[in-house]
């Protein structure tokens, strides 16, 4: 259809609608292909929230600090302006007769909030000694340090991860390997008849993994899992990211990971040794790194804590100084975060 | 054309038996109230353009305001200087789109009383930002539910407007599109402007545009990830222009903070507000117009894209849809990505480039001067039948 055609049709909001359609296919095959995973939105959004009056980073502290300073004090000037003769004279009673304590209360209100904002400046300024000792670099959102260092290997393991996954999870449900690097282990769960996917922040070759028949997908795990419904994943693998993340984090993936996995089935964590890391890492990524990797008995007792049982320790090498280690943990059938759910709204 | 030549023409151009009947139900005078009148600013223009129109019907008109601009400060009059008790034969039309003590003179008045609604941004999209002005809008909604009874008659920018207005308990209504001049945008040019902007384009990359307030509920934030996506992806060198006044200084400045952190600060231009000369140049400069807001009670800036010819994509919020009808791209996802995909379409495919074009000054004639004329007759027209029917209020004495 040329645009002449266009303009004198009745065809344009026909016309509209098929580039419409267009444009949501081609936004749908990029999420697919990890351009765009949920986790970018989101991410776009909390940055934006640092930035709104009640963020706290950048500078912004200061700002809210300011904002805080103007909000402190109480006018105590009632409102009694009317261009009605009659209700303004009454108002101007009113304020007469209510003046006294509106200005008693008022008062006492503009002490309280000036002493609290004191403390605020007094906990602004410790906070800022706090935060040049610490001398926080933040990574930046689309730029090269996102290139995360080489994961554990799970090559080693992936025959008893088929066999832990493959024979004893859950059937029919989907099985996430996070963060899954070339794509290995995927391959070998999908040669086992499972029915896998892999997400990974890094450089993925989406295209490529489609063309070799692979559902991979560009995320970042704790993103990714927050949009995993309950108990929708067959077995959760997680490797990589272990090894680096806060602590506080690791912790939530762990709660995450119980949450994410359906009862009976596995959570695996492929992990590397402390020791090999920092070999491997060099001086600068150890030193700079948010986290350092757990032992694997640091990650038994957090994968106990949140209720999965049936923990094993796999080391590789099995003898000699072991480089890297397989925890896997079972959530146990009884245990179902749906049924506790429920038995939290029945409480409630 | 004088004001009086002009009334005594509308008077003799519709003389004939019909219209003479119907002259004889218009009132003497419909006066507008206005809280704030400014040459420049949407209601204002509107006002002016409103009240030229009833004069060339034969019926007097003036505007009474709180506040006046100084460029139109001898074509009102102050609001506190309106007589006492009613005005007989005067219908009074009030200009609603925030809290204000005009309502309350304007509620107090016993004349025909229209309401004119513009619409109120909704308080919790302000509250973090501005809240004095959540305060204002609250107030006005408030005003609106206690106004919108108790009156005979209310217009309403759009139909979205009109269903608020049903909401708030009037059901006389009918939608006045705000009235414009769009001709004020072919006859002048920033030459300046269109210089910088040339030699700009010749380093490379697309030129978005969006014109309004810089405020949450514009979503200028919106603009500004589908920016970074498309750079990102798409275009490294494109760039975003915003035209408008800051509600504020909060919103605008964590505006360009979060555009550093995305690493798109170079590309993000904040004119601020411009003449009209200079909005014209950026409209026919613009690759495309790309609205994000997410609250519009109708929105002149995307007709005057449309009439400039500048391709439009929008985000299919409140009334923006009923806007831009055929003449412009309306996205239902409202994610960043789906914007900056649909720009990329729109700036690399010729065909629809032009279609657009074409379909937004259709749809932009729409809303073109002459035809806002004739919307004010009609309504002068059923208002003064409704009142006749309904036993004479407010007629000629």
């Amino acid at each position: 259809m040329s645009p002449e055609d266009l303009f004198e049709s009745d065809d344009t909001a026909a016309y509209m609608e098929q580039v419409r359609r267009e444009i949501a296919d081609e936004v749908r095959r990029r999420r697919a292909a990890g351009d765009f995973p949920p986790s970018f939105e989101r991410r776009l959004d909390e940055i934006f929230a640092r930035f709104t009056p009640a963020g706290t980073d950048d500078g912004q502290f200061a700002e809210t600090l300011k904002l805080a300073d103007r909000s402190a004090y109480f006018d105590v000037k009632v409102p009694i302006g009317s261009r009605r003769t009659v209700k303004g004279a009454a108002r101007y009673v009113l304020w007469h007769a209510e003046a006294w304590f509106v200005n008693y209360v008022v008062t006492q209100l503009n002490r309280f909030s000036s002493g609290v904002m004191q403390v605020l400046h007094l906990l602004d300024e410790r906070l800022s000694v706090l935060e040049k000792d610490m001398a926080v670099v933040l990574p930046p959102l689309f730029g090269d340090a996102e290139v995360l260092s080489p994961a554990a290997d799970p090559t080693p393991y992936l025959e008893i991860l088929c066999e832990e996954i493959a024979s004893r999870g859950p059937a029919g449900l989907r099985v996430l390997h996070a963060e899954c690097g070339s794509g290995a282990l995927v391959t070998a769960l999908c040669d086992a008849g499972v029915d896998a996917y892999g997400i990974d922040p890094g450089s993925i070759d989406a295209d490529e993994a489609a063309r070799a028949g692979l559902d991979v997908r560009r995320d970042e795990v704790l993103g990714h899992l927050e949009s995993v419904p309950v108990e929708a994943l067959g077995s959760l693998v997680l490797s990589g990211c272990v090894d680096r993340m806060p602590v506080v984090d690791r912790r939530r993936l762990v709660r995450q990971a119980e949450s994410v996995v359906a009862p009976g089935g596995a959570v695996v964590i492929v992990g590397t040794m402390p020791s090999a890391w920092e070999e491997t890492a060099g001086p600068v990524a150890a030193d700079l790194a948010p986290g350092r990797p757990f032992y694997p008995e640091t990650w038994v007792h957090l994968l106990a804590g949140v209720g999965l049982a049936e923990i094993g320790v796999q080391l590789d090498p099995p003898s000699g100084e072991p480089r890297s280690f397989a925890v896997v943990a079972r959530k146990p059938a009884a245990r179902s975060s749906k049924a506790a759910v429920a038995g939290a709204a029945d409480r409630r | 054309m004088s004001d009086e030549g002009a009334r005594r023409a509308g008077r003799d151009s519709r003389a004939g038996g019909a219209r003479q009947a119907e002259l004889a139900q218009y009132p003497d005078r419909i006066d507008q109230i206005v809280p704030s009148f400014a040459a420049h600013d949407a209601i204002g223009a509107h006002v002016r353009h409103m009240r030229d129109a009833i004069r060339r019907l034969g019926v007097e008109s003036d505007v009474w305001a709180i506040d006046s601009l100084p460029e139109v400060r001898r074509e009102a009059r102050q609001l506190d200087t309106l007589p006492g008790g009613a005005i007989p034969g005067t219908w009074l039309v009030f200009h609603h789109s925030i809290g204000t003590p005009a309502a309350e003179v304007f509620a107090g008045r016993s004349e025909v009383k229209i309401l004119d609604y513009h619409n109120l941004t909704p308080g919790h999209m302000l509250a973090s930002w501005a809240p004095q002005v959540q305060a204002e809008v609250d107030l006005g909604r408030k005003q609106l539910d206690e106004l919108a009874p108790e009156c005979f008659f209310a217009l309403a920018d759009s139909a979205y407007n009109e269903a608020e207005l049903h909401e708030a308990g009037c059901h006389r209504t009918r939608v006045l599109p705000p009235l414009f001049d769009l001709g004020i945008l072919d006859r002048a040019t920033d030459a300046d402007l269109a210089r910088r902007l040339a030699a700009e384009r010749q380093t490379g990359g697309s030129d978005w545009l969006f014109v309004g307030k810089v405020a949450p509920h514009k979503a200028q934030h919106e603009l500004v990830k589908a920016l970074a996506v498309y750079r990102r992806i798409f275009d490294p060198d494109a760039r975003l222009h915003l035209v408008g006044t800051g509600m504020g200084e909060d919103y605008p400045r964590a505006l360009e903070r979060f555009a550093r952190r995305l690493g798109v600060a170079d590309a993000l231009r904040m004119a601020g507000v411009v003449p009209p000369e200079t909005l014209a140049t950026y409209y026919r400069a613009a690759d495309v117009f790309v609205s994000a807001s997410e609250h519009e009670g109708f929105g002149v800036p995307l007709v005057e894209a449309m009439h400039a010819g500048t391709p439009v994509v929008a985000r299919a919020f409140a009334a923006v849809p009923e806007t831009v009808g055929t003449g412009g791209l309306l996205l239902d996802d409202p994610s960043p990505i789906a914007l900056a995909v649909a720009v990329h379409r729109v700036v690399t495919d010729a065909v629809l480039r032009d279609a657009l074009a074409g379909a937004g000054r259709r749809r932009a004639a729409f809303f073109s001067l002459e035809r806002g004329v004739e919307r004010v007759e009609q309504f002068v027209a059923e208002v003064a039948a409704l009142l006749a029917a309904d036993g004479s209020r407010g007629r000629r004495g």
